[in-house]
């Protein structure tokens, strides 16, 4: 028989015939696995939510009514369906100002969690000929275009059985579903605002007026502006409120900026707890497997005195450290899958920042990474208790183990 | 030559400050077929003693020959393989593994060393010599003192060493088991193992072909 082979075997008897003590150990193992598991998914998500945000916010500059910017932060946040209306008139008086390229308008509104709708989100009409925030999605994921008559929802908006959505008693075709953004925009549906105009009128006739339908193209929610290369933002803030009044301003780079601060403070608490968490499981395991092991002199002596070469009492005992270590890993991991996918939605509302899982692949090296380093800890930590047994006098252990 | 031989072994430790000789300027040999007993008080050296002769403690002068082999001059690895194949020592005290079964500890020096284990029949033998038959898949924690002591001589004796050498082996057997073991270990020195046994129990001493004193370090053997 080889001598790893027998080295597993013994270790793999001493875990399981000392049950109480080897859970001990594993939990150790435990935490660190699922602290790096989880804090790395974490951190991840967050990361990749800020960066997906970034890249589909489209705009560098909202109008949108005064007293509303907390409203419109919430629906790119959070998703929480809002609605607001300013004067049309608005949009006007973002053309022609030097700096601005180009310049859409959207209208909000919101459908109702009652039998009249599929489920209560952010509705958003958008303008065809104008849009250049909606449309580069749409080109990604649609197939079949946005028409009159049907819906783009996004990625966390679910269909209706059928595959239509409901709102206000009537029945909508889903042209296409959106990519993740890590935004509000991700519980929201979008339309033409023909479309809208149909939604408006099935609202009024089941009693919920936003406003009169017959006057909707007279109102916008918001004006979402690109300004050109090296354009002066203020400047064009100016120069559009000597147009308009009761309007206020959302600028995209403050409000990535406001997101990357709260982002990173969550992040710092994250990689703090990591570390605490990581050190803690690992010198817990140094801890433990030294006092084991002080307890087990007597083993050891007995070991030598059979002719085990020192050599021979460090595999056995690494064997232990790698076994507990590989085991509370993995069992780590599974907590860690238990608390990062199920709970996903919840984590993602707690932190109040954009949230988007990492790829499949990079959550696989992660839990790998996790199982390793523990195994690593195990194997670090039982060696080195077994390395100032292995070589004091047996004589002297056989003593001390009596 | 002789299997073992021990030239000018001196063991010293320090205490509270001061050396004292444990072992002090020993002269021994044993050849297959021996059968020696060593007597003395407590504190006399002779654990330290047997220590040495089995490579367990280096010395801190002097030599300890195995088989043509001085045991300073070879590795950890290869005194471990002599103390596997050659020696068996019974130390003082409980000695099984815990996690193993009792038949998995007399068995486990052949794991250990990669060997060949003895056959069913042997280890049978082996076992009802020593009264142990129906303790064979038991765990040490399930045996007595004595049945403890009892399962360590099986395993030392078991595949017929080319040495024994044990510490007080009948320490915790009632009379009746005591005579068993010692004519176990008649047996096998006469079978051609050469066998040192250290023990308090004068009444012991009849079995050896030598007997010899330690006190104080030194051994002298009786005439």
């Amino acid at each position: 028989m080889s001598g790893l082979k027998d080295s597993f075997r013994f270790g793999i008897r001493n875990i399981r015939k000392r049950p109480y003590r080897s859970f001990c150990l594993m939990l150790a193992a435990v935490i660190g696995s699922y602290a790096l598991f989880v804090g790395l998914s974490l951190k991840s998500s967050l990361n990749n939510g800020l960066g997906r945000m970034k890249e589909r916010m489209g705009a560098d500059l909202m109008i949108v009514p005064e007293e509303s910017e907390i409203k419109a932060r919430n629906i790119l946040l959070t998703g929480e369906p809002e609605f607001f209306y300013m004067n049309a008139s608005v949009a006007k008086a973002a053309e022609d100002i030097e700096g601005v390229e180009s310049a859409t308008s959207q209208f909000y509104f919101t459908s109702l969690s009652s039998d009249c709708c599929s489920t209560r989100v952010q509705l958003i009409a958008f303008d065809p000929d104008t849009d250049f925030v909606i449309a580069p999605w749409i080109d990604e994921k649609v197939t079949s275009g946005a028409e009159n008559g049907s819906v783009i929802i996004g990625s966390e908006v679910t269909p209706l059985a059928n595959g239509k959505v409901k709102f206000f008693g009537s029945e909508y075709k889903v042209a296409g579903k959106l990519g993740e953004t890590a935004t509000g925009l991700d519980h929201s549906v979008f339309m033409t605002r023909d479309t809208m105009h149909d939604l408006l009128n099935d609202a009024k006739d089941k009693g919920y007026q936003f406003l009169n339908p017959e006057d909707d193209s007279s109102w916008v929610s918001t004006v979402l502006i690109r300004v050109n290369d090296g354009a002066d933002i203020t400047n064009i803030e100016k120069e559009i409120y000597k147009k308009a009044n009761g309007i206020r301003f959302i600028e995209t780079d403050k409000l990535l900026s406001d997101v990357s601060v709260k982002l990173g403070s969550v992040e710092s608490i994250i990689n703090i707890t990591l570390t605490v968490l990581l050190v803690f499981s690992f010198l817990t395991m140094i801890l433990f497997f030294s006092v084991i092991f002080h307890e087990r002199k007597k083993e050891f002596a007995v070991l030598r005195i059979l002719g085990t070469s020192s050599r021979r009492i460090c595999l056995f005992s690494l064997t232990e450290g790698i076994t507990i270590g590989a085991a509370g890993g993995v069992a780590g991991l599974i907590l860690g899958v238990l608390t990062v996918f199920p709970f996903n939605r919840f984590i993602e509302n707690s932190l109040d920042v954009p949230y988007l899982m990492p790829a499949v692949s990079l959550v696989i090296l992660y839990g790998v990474l996790g199982v390793i380093l523990t195994t690593l800890f195990g194997s670090v930590s039982s060696f080195l208790s077994t390395l100032s047994l292995s070589h004091a006098e047996t004589y002297y252990t056989m003593r001390a183990g009596e | 030559m002789a299997f073992l031989k021990a030239a000018r072994l001196v063991k010293e430790y320090e205490r509270r400050g001061k050396s004292f000789r444990a072992v002090d300027d020993i002269e021994f040999a044993i050849d297959k077929g021996e059968f020696v007993m060593i007597e003395g008080e407590s504190g006399s050296g002779k654990t330290t003693f047997l220590n040495l002769l089995t490579g367990l403690t280096d010395p801190t002068s002097g030599d300890v020959t195995i088989d043509g082999k001085t045991l300073k001059d070879i590795s950890d690895k290869d005194i471990s393989k002599i103390r596997n194949e050659k020696i068996k020592y019974i130390p003082q005290g409980e000695s099984l593994l815990s996690a193993l079964t009792v038949r998995e500890n007399i068995l486990f020096p052949f794991t250990i060393g990669g060997t060949k284990r003895p056959s069913e029949e042997r280890l049978l033998e082996v076992a009802e010599k020593l009264g142990i038959t129906e303790l064979l898949d038991e765990y040490p924690s399930e045996l007595s003192g004595g049945e403890m002591r009892r399962a360590t001589i099986a395993r030392a004796v078991i595949n017929r060493p080319s040495l024994i050498i044990a510490d007080e082996p009948t320490g915790s057997l009632d009379q009746a088991n005591t005579s068993k073991v010692m004519d176990i270990f008649k047996n096998i020195a006469e079978e051609g193992t050469a066998v040192i046994v250290v023990t308090h129990q004068k009444e012991t001493l009849g079995y050896a072909s030598k007997v010899y004193s330690m006190s104080e370090g030194k051994l002298t053997e009786n005439s």
